[in-house]
């Protein structure tokens, strides 16, 4: 205990004493941790924007307007026994226009232009619900193929599919991307902490020629490079949390105009994971840094 | 107390620092090695302290073994083996009393037991009263009690000392040589290689004199003869 006590302090010595190589260290560390936390930004809003379009979209399938209320309830029997149909819900065309007028309430030229309607201009309409949305095409082929697609009257049905994907292809990309350069600043991290530990060598050479020279142990001389490595990775896990919560003060009021639509709210994505994601970080930042001062302590610290 | 049996020691390719040296140094023994530059001293030292191994023969230091000693058991070995060199090897930013505390502190020694036993072996060396000065604020012959204080402080049974008055005029050296005598008749081994002739004359010791890596002579009370 006491041994440990002793190299915790000397590891904290070389800490302060450094303070510029200190400083370039835990910097780098906290660009690395940073961009993995963007990124970790970046896809939660993606997926929750997925999730919600997922959630939301429906096949809307208009039908023609002399339908026969028999053919609804057939029509409706066969959509729900398709396997990948989760709801098949009905509205009926006062139903929908209630609907749009409500959609559109703060418009006065289209509630202008209702008004002037003497005839509801939509038709009935069944509300299909996936159990997976990447199934509606299916579904919708299956729906066009059978008997009943007379019965149809829209011509076209992807948009949400198409919302999706952009968002997918589009988060993909950043996800990508973030990844590369979160590999990119970890490699960076593991050189400069790597050469950080190689100048603290160097600058303790005489020190650890006496600790030698008087019997003091190889891990009592190795253990504060370690120590003060891994010390980097808390300090800079520290810093790296702070800046994360400022990040989400400062991005959440544009973040909830833009995503007012979702509900997503990112300071509450985060407490919510903080241990799993900062918890994470720490030990993969750590094994990064006790990694690379173990390569440095190798090459240059011969015992 | 040290035996040395047909110990060779190769630096590649083909310098022979050392060549079949059978030696044997008793307990409470005053040595001296002499020899001209370049005729292994400095490397027999090296192999008592395991800092190299020998290429050949066998090596063993109060009993122990250290032929092929494990990387596990250096630090047990130099706890037990004082040395001191030319250089002093103190850290300038460091006091007297640091400089000494921090040998104990590397091998966990109590903070309490510090405190006892520093003064304690500057007093042998007769520095306590320059306890808390840096190592550049004393003359190079009170630079050397210091290392000899410091490679005292784990009580070692062997001291080697590597031309420890190479750096310092004839008063100092004069008065490091008493302190090494002093030591020796307190109970210490010494090993000591120097250089000078007048040392080696005025201490009235074993002698053993080392020519290319051999032992050319080895007397019992010895006198500089190169
Ligand atoms: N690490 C090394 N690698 C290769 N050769 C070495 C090494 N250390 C010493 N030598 C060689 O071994 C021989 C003995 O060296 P050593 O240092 O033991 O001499 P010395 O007797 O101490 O000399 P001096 O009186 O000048 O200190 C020399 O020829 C030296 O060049
Ligand atoms: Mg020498």
């Amino acid at each position: 205990m006491l041994t440990f006590f002793r190299v915790l302090k000397f590891a904290l010595q070389d800490f302060y004493r450094n303070f510029w190589l200190t400083l370039v260290t835990v910097s780098v560390l906290v660009l690395a941790l940073f961009s993995v936390n963007v990124l970790i930004t970046l896809k939660s809003v993606s997926d929750s924007i997925i999730d919600n379009v997922h959630k939301r979209v429906d096949i809307n399938v208009m039908l023609v307007s002399d339908t026969t209320e028999a053919e609804v309830t057939n029509f409706r029997t066969f959509v729900s026994n398709i396997p990948e149909v989760a709801e098949a819900g009905f509205l009926s065309k006062d139903a929908v226009m209630e609907e749009f007028k409500q959609n559109n309430i703060d418009n006065p030229d289209i509630q202008a232009a209702i008004e002037e309607l003497d005839t509801n201009p939509f038709n009935d309409t069944i509300v299909i619900k996936a159990v997976n949305t990447d199934d509606y095409d299916l579904i919708l082929q299956k729906i066009i193929a059978s008997e009943y697609s007379t019965l149809i009257d829209n011509n076209d049905f992807s948009d949400p599919q198409k919302i999706i994907s952009f968002v997918q292809s589009v988060s993909h990309k950043v996800e990508r991307f973030g990844l590369f350069i979160a590999c990119l600043f970890g490699l960076i991290a593991f050189l400069i902490v790597f050469n950080t530990i190689r100048v603290t060598i160097y600058t303790h050479k005489e020190e650890i020629g006496v600790m030698r020279l008087v019997g003091a142990t190889n891990w009592f001389i190795r253990m504060p490079f370690i120590l003060a490595s891994a010390l980097y990775a808390f300090v800079s896990l520290l810093i790296n949390v702070g800046l994360i919560y400022l990040f989400i003060n400062l991005l959440s009021p544009y973040l909830d105009t833009f995503l007012a639509d979702y509900n997503f709210d990112l300071a509450a994505y985060f407490n919510h994971n903080f241990w799993l994601i900062f918890g994470l970080e720490f030990i993969l930042v750590v094994v990064l840094t006790v990694l690379s001062s173990a390569f440095a302590i190798r090459r240059y610290l011969k015992v | 107390m040290i035996k040395l049996r047909q110990i060779t020691k190769l630096y590649k390719p083909n310098t022979y620092a050392l060549h079949c040296v059978d030696l044997h140094i008793k307990d409470k023994e005053f040595v001296s090695i002499i020899g001209q530059s370049g005729t292994g001293k400095t490397t027999l030292i090296r192999l008592l302290t395991a800092e190299e191994k020998p290429t050949k023969g066998q090596l063993i230091v109060g009993g122990w073994d250290i032929t092929r000693i494990h990387r596990r058991d250096v630090p047990i070995l130099r706890r037990q083996i004082g040395v001191i060199y030319q250089d002093f090897k103190l850290l300038n930013q460091k006091t007297i009393f640091e400089n000494i505390a921090f040998a104990l502190q590397v091998c966990g020694t109590s903070r309490s037991t510090i405190n006892k036993v520093v003064p304690q072996v500057l007093r042998i060396v007769g520095l306590e009263s320059k306890i808390s000065r840096y190592p550049w604020q004393l003359s190079g012959g009170e630079q050397q009690r210091v290392g000899i204080a410091r490679a005292l402080i784990h009580h070692p049974k062997i001291l080697l000392a590597d031309e420890p008055t190479g750096n310092l005029d004839s008063i100092n050296t004069r008065e490091i040589i008493a302190l090494l005598k002093k030591i020796n008749e307190l109970g210490t081994t010494v090993m000591l290689v120097t250089h000078d002739k007048d040392v080696v004359n005025l201490l009235k010791k074993r002698v053993v004199t080392l020519d290319q890596g051999r032992v050319v002579s080895d007397q019992k009370v010895g006198r500089y003869m190169l």
